[in-house]
């Protein structure tokens, strides 16, 4: 019995090869999204742990100073003075390593060898001369400016030993020497270190031009060792403090974790699309074979197996595709992770069994689910009303009512998940998903409504191709349901990203409208968050300021800081009058808050930082001073872009009574009218010639941080047009496989005196019809779409509030896009009718 | 074959040696610690030797072959007597490659509790080159330390190592008197004088905190002091020892903290010098004798069976005054062996060292068997006892006994 099934079905899909290549393509790329976004993110989740594993080692607490990190001897006083041993001097920094064009951003461990026995076995010395080591260790703690480079790292730069690179930190180029590479398998490590640049603590200090300092002490301390504790802790000088290593793992957690739900949104929308695809496939499917149904009732268990087999095909595709597409997604991921939070990522895929298992499961059980009403509907109809579609038709239009009253319950309860599920993101996006679903539900209903109205529209403007057509949408709402929803969902999809990213990138450049108020920026290149070592000083402000050309000079110190919210960016700005106008304030007003921000222990704080951590204007931070933690009064709350993790901002005078720190990260320069930008930047690069001075005029500062922003929604683009693919695919599919079905009964309407010319228009229309029901049903959808990312999901993620306008030419494109493709899916049935002789259409009757 | 050797001369702080005749039989000699440059070498320079399982470096060939490094070549080489100057010679000598403070002894609480312990600081300089640095990080020394404390009464014994750069503070030794430390393990006095000298150092539960008095003045080794290792020129050491420093103290072990009191040895020692091809460990001897002699004696053990003739000892006077001896002067016979439970390696366990031309006939037995140190470097070295007789007395006493180079398979202990 089984076997006459598989043979029957096999034949199927020889004769609709289109069929099934069309029904394993759009499975397929809906797993495929999904297996590759969830690789992305738990490969980015597994650089983080490796990073930490490299970076962290097994310290349990870390001693750190203020901006200017420790002094070194306090190390020396610990190990030597008092007897502590579980201790390790560190030095970190972002560098960027250039071998031959190529280069990476690398993490520059400036490590003592003989300390890291307990910390980071891969630097213990005993490790640095295994064979794989190639006795690195005297050529690393002995010659100048040598390094070791981890494997994956080396491979991908082309480094082997002793080959010569250069390293670029803090505007200079250094020559380094690659002393070794560090085992594949370092002894006593679970993971490979990456992206780890490893260096002699002398040479780090030499290399980051730190001598004297230290950024960080880590420690091992056992939980019952309280004694270690009070000692170590009875060491410390003031501003110094011994904090939990764990802080960092989590803030690492923290500051990605968004993103990552949010590209896991995106595949599941993928994945939705897929299923309706599925279903339509599916569908057709026992479409198809009525007849045979009628005369093999028990088919229903053999057609699920059917569909699993179609699902298994599929998702195996789809999951090899998953991790072709992951390999490409990860380079724009990574992209967007280092330029957004200077964090390195995995620079390899790690393939992770549970993702492909995940992936497989998605796709069969989503597969059997799109296909279990066609396999119920296909078990449950009577030999004689299997020969009759107007059965399918009638119990599906039964349906209509019930289902709009769904809808209506699944919009009232999307919204409701919505209003009461702050601060969550998933639920935020489980929200939308039940709103979209509603939607979904609706558009049967939508669907006759419509064509009942546009009937005598179309019946005006075509005669009877135009009334048969708008009929015939309604008559078939069994298909015609699936594939607007499909196609209605990726429109919409299309339409509300679009506008989302519009709003979003429209309100970043209002807003560096806004904050760039000098005409040129001077700072280090960026070395990441350990930036500290490298810093101008206030010399170097007054020979600007000695400029003839130049008027003012603002300046501003980041360092990072723990407040008593965490890990915390403080920045530290000495603004003139023009420079206070680049703040816009969501709450406090202006003329209150500047005069107590020079005078007070007050801050100011970004949207970002409000949000996350709870802030109001009149609450108190505190922060880690040089003086230990104290107490700073929240003045207002103002829009920032520059970092969704948040800033705290207060006055560089405010800054110097609790940190001694005499250094500047940046300086803001205000000219003259008509002054010539070139010649001022060759004139401020002329004042440290050393140096590689990032030096840069508002209109540059203006386009690099959009094309940035571009650049972070690459990797949304490509998600979204992948939805737009599945969906133009089920559309294709749906539509021609309806169209096909109907051969007969174009035949039939040849047969009766139809031109083939009408037969045409009439299949065009119904495609077309179909189309615009989904792209106007989308218009509403996708700004609903725009606003629920907006409002909530952004919000959550993010913190950031952004205006919101509907620009016309977006939505125009998602409905020219849905019209396309409907278009597109009616052109070849019609094609073929036309061309069919009626007689052998009609033979098989 | 017996011979007469000068006595070693001496005057005040300052020593001077006779001229080194090159190749002169019974004037060469060797390091008893030896081993210890071959450590710090094979840990830090030798690829593939310091995993730290049971793979440990039981191959001294390898440890030989790295002495021998060209490196060696380009270090200041000694090749002629210097005259001492102490305590500046105390201090450290960064123009040659390895250097070494060395210290053993016997002690004891009066109440029946007896320990040995070994302290000893490492200097090695890998690379000949001195780059300059803003860092104070920076350096071309390392130092590494052995603590080992032998519990008697329990028969137990706590080893413990350390490394470090001799930069930053973190170790290093004082340029022109004795100072030495890595980490908080220390040896040093208080001011400018050498005298009394203070050595501490601890770790897991263990500690030591102990006084060591001069006792007699410094014994030059091989000619003034210049203690020459094998047949190539320029391969020697200086080298010289305090051979019975009056000791007190306290110690630490099994959470009780014990006042002692009993006797030290220091060794001292620097050179650039690389084994010979054919050496492949040594046995090495510090012995003090109940009646105010020490003896000291080592001899190297080579790859072909026999026993080096490159190989030294010395019989110290109650003034201080040493007559030294050469390896064909000595008869050392094997009469135990030990086998170590932990790394199945077989070491001697008791001997009879006769030296004829003094009289000296005594039998040397460990006070415990197992004083294996299973460290990055596998050895033995522990607390010995003896007994017998010197000339027409009785004689007894206590010392150290140091043996490297066994657990390969052409280096079984057998009679020297």
């Amino acid at each position: 019995m089984n076997n006459i099934l598989l043979r029957s079905s096999r034949h199927f899909f020889l004769r609709h090869p289109w069929q099934l290549g069309l029904a394993v393509t759009g499975i397929a790329l809906a797993v495929a999204v999904v297996v590759s976004v969830d690789l992305v993110n738990r490969s980015a989740v597994h650089s983080f742990e490796r990073s930490t594993e490299t970076v962290v080692g097994r310290a349990t607490h870390r001693i750190v100073g203020g901006p200017a990190g420790l002094d070194e001897r306090l190390y020396t006083r610990m190990r030597v003075g008092h007897g502590i041993r579980d201790i390790a001097p560190v030095i970190e920094a972002h560098v960027t390593l250039e071998k031959d064009e190529k280069r990476e951003t690398l993490i520059l461990l400036g490590l003592d060898p003989f300390a890291e026995r307990t910390f980071r076995a891969y630097a213990w010395f005993d490790n640095l001369q295994n064979p794989e080591g190639e006795g690195a260790l005297i050529p690393l703690m002995t010659e100048t400016n040598t390094v070791l480079i981890d494997a994956a790292t080396a491979t991908r730069l082309g480094l082997r030993t002793d080959d010569e690179a250069t390293l670029v930190t803090g505007g200079r180029d250094i020559p380094v020497r690659v002393a070794g590479i560090i085992a594949e398998t370092a002894p006593g490590s679970s993971h490979n270190p990456d992206n780890l640049l490893l260096a002699d603590i002398a040479a780090a200090q030499e290399l980051l031009a730190m001598p004297g300092r230290i950024n960080r002490i880590d420690v091992v301390l056992a939980d019952d060792d309280g004694g270690t504790k009070s000692r170590l802790l009875s060491l410390l000088p003031d501003g110094v403090a011994l904090l939990p290593a764990k802080t960092r793992t989590n803030s690492l957690e923290q500051m990605t974790g968004a993103f990552h739900t949010n590209l896991t949104a995106l595949s599941l929308l993928a994945l939705l699309v897929g299923m309706f695809l599925i279903y339509n496939t599916m569908t057709f499917m026992v479409m198809q074979r009525r007849p045979l149904l009628g005369r093999l009732r028990s088919l229903g268990a053999t057609r699920r197996q059917l569909g699993a087999l179609v699902g298994l095909a599929a998702t195996a595709a789809g999951l090899l595709f998953g991790v072709i597409l992951a390999h490409g997604l990860l380079q724009v991921v990574n992209r967007t992770i280092n330029e957004v939070y200077e964090l390195l990522t995995a620079s390899n895929l790690t393939l992770s069994n549970l993702s492909l298992l995940k992936g497989a499961l998605l796709g069969v059980a989503g597969t059997l689910l799109a296909a279990v009403p066609a396999a119920l509907e296909a078990t449950r109809v009577t030999p004689g009303q299997a020969l009759l579609r107007s059965h399918l038709e009638a119990s599906a239009r039964r349906l209509v009512l019930p289902a709009s009253v769904a809808g209506v319950v699944a919009l009232g309860a999307g919204i409701t998940v919505i209003r009461f599920s702050s601060p969550s993101i998933e639920l935020g996006f489980s929200g939308i998903f039940i709103i979209i679903l509603g939607i979904t539900l609706l558009i049967p209903l939508v669907t006759v409504a419509l064509m009942a109205c546009l009937k005598p529209v179309l019946g005006g403007a075509f005669g009877i191709s135009g009334r048969y057509a708008c009929q015939s949408v309604s008559a078939s709402l069994s298909r015609t349901t699936a594939a607007v929803a499909a196609l209605m969902i990726a429109i919409a999809t299309v339409i509300g990203i679009g506008l989302m990213v519009n709003n979003f990138r429209l309100s970043v450049d209002r807003w560096l409208q806004q904050a760039l108020r000098a005409e040129m920026y001077v700072s280090l290149p960026s070395t990441g968050t350990t930036a500290s070592a490298h810093a101008l000083d206030a010399g170097f402000a007054d020979a600007i300021l000695a400029l003839p050309q130049v008027k003012a000079v603002s300046s501003v110190r980041r360092i990072n800081i723990e407040s008593s919210r965490g890990r915390t960016e403080l920045a530290a700005y000495g603004l003139n009058e023009a420079a206070r106008e680049g703040f816009r304030f969501k709450q406090g007003a202006a003329d209150e808050i500047w005069p107590a921000f020079q005078q007070d222990d007050a801050v100011i704080v970004s949207e970002p930082y409000a949000w996350r951590h709870g802030l109001k204007a009149g609450d108190v931070l505190e922060l880690r001073t040089d003086h230990g933690y104290r107490p700073f009064r929240v003045l207002g709350i103002y829009k920032d872009y520059g970092s969704d993790q948040g800033v705290v901002s207060l006055s560089r005078r405010t800054y110097d009574r609790h940190w001694r720190d005499d250094r500047y990260s940046g300086f803001g320069i205000y000219t003259l009218p008509g002054t010539d930008m070139e010649l001022l930047r060759s004139q401020v690069q002329g004042l440290a010639p050393q140096r590689d001075l990032w030096l840069q005029d508002r209109n540059k500062i203006l386009q690099t941080s959009l094309e940035v922003f571009d650049n972070t929604f690459v990797v949304t683009d490509i998600l979204r047009v992948l939805a737009a693919v599945i969906a133009f695919i089920g559309v294709f599919s749906a539509l021609m496989a309806l169209q096909l079905e109907r051969s007969q009964e174009h035949a039939l309407l040849r047969a009766m005196g139809f031109l083939p010319g009408q037969v045409r228009r009439l299949i065009i229309s119904e495609t077309g019809l179909l189309g615009l029901v989904a792209g106007l049903l989308a218009v509403p959808v996708g700004c609903i779409i725009t606003a629920l990312l907006i409002l909530v999901i952004n919000r959550r993620s993010f913190g950031w509030t952004m205006e919101l306008q509907f620009s016309a030419d977006i939505v125009l494109q998602g409905i020219v896009l849905g019209l396309a493709a409907a278009l597109l899916a009616g052109i070849y049935p019609a094609w073929k009718i036309s061309r069919a002789q009626p007689a052998e259409a009609l033979r098989e009757e | 074959m017996t011979r007469p050797f000068p006595p070693t001369q001496q005057s005040g702080f300052h020593i001077t040696g006779p001229r080194l005749l090159h190749g002169h039989r019974g004037q060469i000699s060797n390091l008893s610690p030896v081993v210890m440059t071959a450590v710090i070498l094979a840990v830090l320079a030798l690829p593939g030797c310091t995993e730290r399982n049971a793979e440990k470096i039981s191959e001294p060939i390898s440890v030989s072959d790295v002495l021998r490094g060209d490196d060696a070549q380009a270090f200041v080489r000694v090749s002629e007597p210097r005259e001492f100057l102490f305590p500046a010679d105390h201090g450290r000598h960064d123009e040659y490659r390895t250097e070494w403070w060395y210290f053993t002894g016997n002690v004891s609480d009066g109440q029946g509790h007896h320990f040995g312990y070994q302290l000893t600081f490492f200097r090695f300089r890998p690379r000949v080159e001195a780059t300059r640095s803003p860092s104070r990080w920076k350096t071309e020394h390392f130092y590494m330390a052995h603590l080992a404390l032998t519990d008697i009464s329990n028969e137990e014994i706590h080893a413990f190592e350390r490394f470090s750069r001799g930069a930053a503070g973190l170790a290093g030794a004082g340029s022109n008197r004795l100072h030495v430390w890595l980490d908080d393990w220390s040896a040093g006095a208080r001011s400018g004088e050498t005298f009394p000298l203070r050595i501490r150092a601890g770790e897991a539960g263990i500690a030591l905190d102990l006084t060591l008095q001069q006792g007699k003045p410094a014994v030059l080794h091989g000619e003034g002091g210049v203690s020459v290792k094998n047949s190539e020129p320029g391969n020697a050491s200086y080298y010289y020892s305090y051979t019975r420093m009056p000791t007190e103290g306290h110690l630490s072990v099994g959470g009780r903290t014990y006042t002692v009191r009993g006797d030290s040895w220091m060794d001292r020692e620097w050179s650039s010098i690389a084994l010979g091809k054919e050496q492949l460990g040594w046995d090495w001897f510090a012995l003090q004798l109940s009646n105010d002699h020490e003896l000291m004696y080592y001899h190297f053990r080579r790859k072909d069976d026999a026993v080096d003739r490159f190989s030294y000892g010395a019989v110290v006077l109650p003034d201080g005054r040493a007559h030294t001896f050469g390896f064909d002067q000595v008869e050392l016979d094997l009469l135990d062996t030990w086998v170590s439970p932990g790394s199945g390696v077989i070491y001697p366990s008791a001997w009879r060292l006769r030296v004829p031309e003094h009289g000296l006939d005594i039998s040397i037995r460990p006070l415990v068997a197992n004083q294996e140190l299973d460290l990055s470097f596998r050895y033995w070295e522990g607390a010995v006892e003896f007994e017998g007789s010197f000339g027409e007395s009785d004689v007894d006493g206590r010392g150290y006994v140091e043996l490297t180079g066994y657990g390969t398979t052409s280096s079984a202990p057998r009679n020297g």
